[in-house]
């Protein structure tokens, strides 16, 4: 039993690792764009599916689709920026948010038109990797490791580069950003093209373990808003650990009260967090 | 975004004559079909105005309306299966019960920073789905569950004039409140709340009103749903029912109320007139959500406005 618990907890924290990746998208086009996008999670799906259907019809291993679906999603998530979003960016939240899950709905529904509702797996041998009696499942942890080294790859990017420290100025304060001269608008543009690059890097990593169906990406997504409540908007380090509390939350909750219930769990954590620290446990209350 | 939408005082006497009209449509046709169109048409626009109270006044997305919707049809259903109670007395508790529970949302988007109210009703319908799923030995889950019919005979009559008396109640109603002290408090919530509470608007009261009385409209459309279709399954509470809600709405124009009827009339016609266009219902919403969020936010509402203004203009320059 105690053998049993350590996997779990284990696994916990490896699937945690990945949804701390896709939920720091998500947090990154808050933190600049001041918008949700609802349709974070189709974008992870997209991700899954590029990933399945170059490996099924050319061979080539996940992993290294990676190099084709971060620019994919990165252009795609840029261009819909500019044509749609940039339009609305001064409106009202929730002129912003319809569109958003505007987009959902049409990604969604072209997934399904074009893939059908078949559910679909990428079938690769790997290893088992044993530590002592402990077993531990390898493409959970090769996307926990590629995970750590993208959001460190992307640490390193915020903090070192020229264009990492106009986003970061931007998710200061658009205003004074503006007035020394960054280019407001690019950087916009730039961080939802990161954002969805992301999600379609951790939906390849997720795409390892877990079925790709059209709607998976709306399991996703109300993962990602728990985490961000949980961490608080707008936090890096929140995003990290709550990824963690919530892929452990998950896992134990699973073994405890049964994976049908997994759900429900999750809808409690969440209504209860916002009932006594709706600012997070890292959160600063945000800006708005 | 300030502009007002609700319809001029000169509407109101217009409605007794179009009301009459449509009435008279089921016996000089008497074309079964046609009324069972019709009757779709006057629902969804119901369901898009009910919407509109919290999306287009206090601008509070809800996502999870099909949670309130199917709370008031599974509660006559389930009502009526179990304790044989008629649904002209299970609508009573079902309303109740839906506006109760959006009294209790209402409550919780004070606490909620605008965005999260719209993440958490969603989350609120999609675990009402679960639950009517997982509890599939009382609900029947997804096998369905049958619900008796509200008036006896197979002929769709008598629901044609009791939904198009709905509307028009549910109209008038709405629209009394928009046009009223409430509705400009939910105006004024909807613009910016800090300044709202700062000018001594109580927001928590107006707040939970503008949700108690949507979703008490979600709930009776909810029971006359169930009744009418026969069988219900956990689907009611999921975006098959939000996402033509939030479409009909914002096509019609946000905050307009009556901007529903256009625009329920125009999607329900070009559904029905090409039924091979239905597969990709959900794209064609989701391309309108964003086409109209972008370049039309007035919706269809402010489509007529202007045709009406560029008619009154070459009328004077006659």
């Amino acid at each position: 039993m105690l053998q049993h618990l350590l996997e779990v907890a284990i696994e916990g924290i490896l699937i945690g690792g990945i949804y701390a990746l896709f939920t720091l998208g998500l947090n990154m086009i808050y933190g600049v764009l001041e918008i949700i996008n609802f349709a974070h999670g189709e974008f992870i799906m997209l991700g899954m599916y590029i990933a399945f259907w170059l490996f099924t019809l050319t061979g080539l291993h996940p992993l290294l689709s990676l190099a084709i679906v971060f620019p994919l999603l990165f252009f795609a998530g840029a261009a819909f920026e500019r044509v749609t979003i940039e339009k609305v960016i001064k409106a009202h939240i929730f002129i912003q948010t319809v569109l958003t899950f505007g987009l959902l709905l049409l990604l969604q529904n072209l997934a399904y038109f074009f893939w059908s509702a078949d559910y679909r797996a990428i079938r690769l041998n790997f290893p088992l990797i044993s530590l002592g009696s402990l077993h531990i499942s390898t493409p959970r942890l090769i996307g926990f490791i590629g995970s750590v080294v993208t959001i460190i790859i992307l640490h390193f990017f915020l903090t070192r580069t020229k264009m990492g420290t106009g986003i970061r100025a931007v998710d200061e304060n658009p205003i004074a950003a503006e007035l020394v001269g960054i280019n407001v608008k690019k950087m916009r543009m730039v961080t939802f093209g990161i954002g969805t690059g992301l999600a379609g890097v951790a939906g390849v990593f997720i795409s390892l373990y877990y079925y790709i169906y059209p709607t998976v990406g709306s399991i996703f997504i109300l993962l990602a808003f728990i985490i961000v409540v949980l961490g608080g908007m707008g936090s890096f380090v929140g995003s990290l650990a709550g990824g963690l509390i919530i892929g452990e939350l998950e896992s134990l909750s699973a073994l405890f009260v049964g994976p049908q219930w997994k759900e429900v769990v999750a809808m409690v954590v969440f209504i209860l967090i916002l009932l006594f620290k709706p600012t997070g446990i890292f959160g600063t209350g945000g800006r708005k | 975004m300030g502009e007002i939408n609700l319809p001029k005082l000169k509407t109101f006497k217009i409605l007794p004559y179009l009301l009459f009209v449509v009435a008279l449509v089921p016996p000089l046709f008497k074309n079964e079909y046609l009324n069972s169109v019709l009757i779709s048409i006057f629902l969804w626009a119901a369901i898009g105005a009910s919407f509109d109270l919290t999306a287009g006044f206090i601008r509070v997305t809800n996502f999870g309306y099909a949670g309130f919707f199917a709370i008031g049809a599974y509660t006559s259903g389930l009502l009526a299966l179990y304790f044989n109670i008629s649904p002209w007395i299970g609508v009573f508790p079902a309303v109740a019960f839906a506006a109760a529970l959006g009294a209790l949302v209402g409550l919780l988007t004070l606490r909620l920073h605008g965005i999260y109210a719209a993440v958490f009703s969603w989350f609120l319908a999609e675990t009402i789905k679960y639950i009517l799923a997982a509890a599939s030995d009382i609900t029947r889950g997804y096998q369905g569950l049958m619900n008796p019919p509200l008036f006896p005979g197979i002929s769709r009559f008598p629901y044609y004039y009791f939904i198009l008396g709905i509307l028009a109640f549910e109209i008038i109603i709405l629209t009394k409140i928009a046009r009223g002290k409430m509705g400009f408090a939910f105006r004024v919530i909807g613009e910016d709340e800090t300044a709202a509470k700062s000018i001594g608007v109580n927001v928590l009261y107006y707040k939970v009103s503008a949700f108690t009385i949507s979703t008490a409209f979600a709930g009776l459309l909810g029971v006359f749903y169930a009744h009418y279709i026969g069988v219900i399954t956990p689907d009611v509470s999921s975006l098959v029912i939000t996402v033509p809600a939030l479409a009909i709405c914002y096509v019609g124009g946000v905050g307009s109320i009556w901007g529903s009827i256009p625009s329920s009339f125009v999607i329900i016609t070009i559904f029905e007139a090409f039924r091979e266009i239905g597969a990709y219902r959900f794209i064609i919403y989701g391309v309108l959500l964003i086409v109209v969020m972008i370049w039309a936010r007035t919706g269809l509402v402010g489509l007529i406005r202007k045709a009406a203004e560029k008619m009154k203009v070459t009328e004077k320059e006659k």
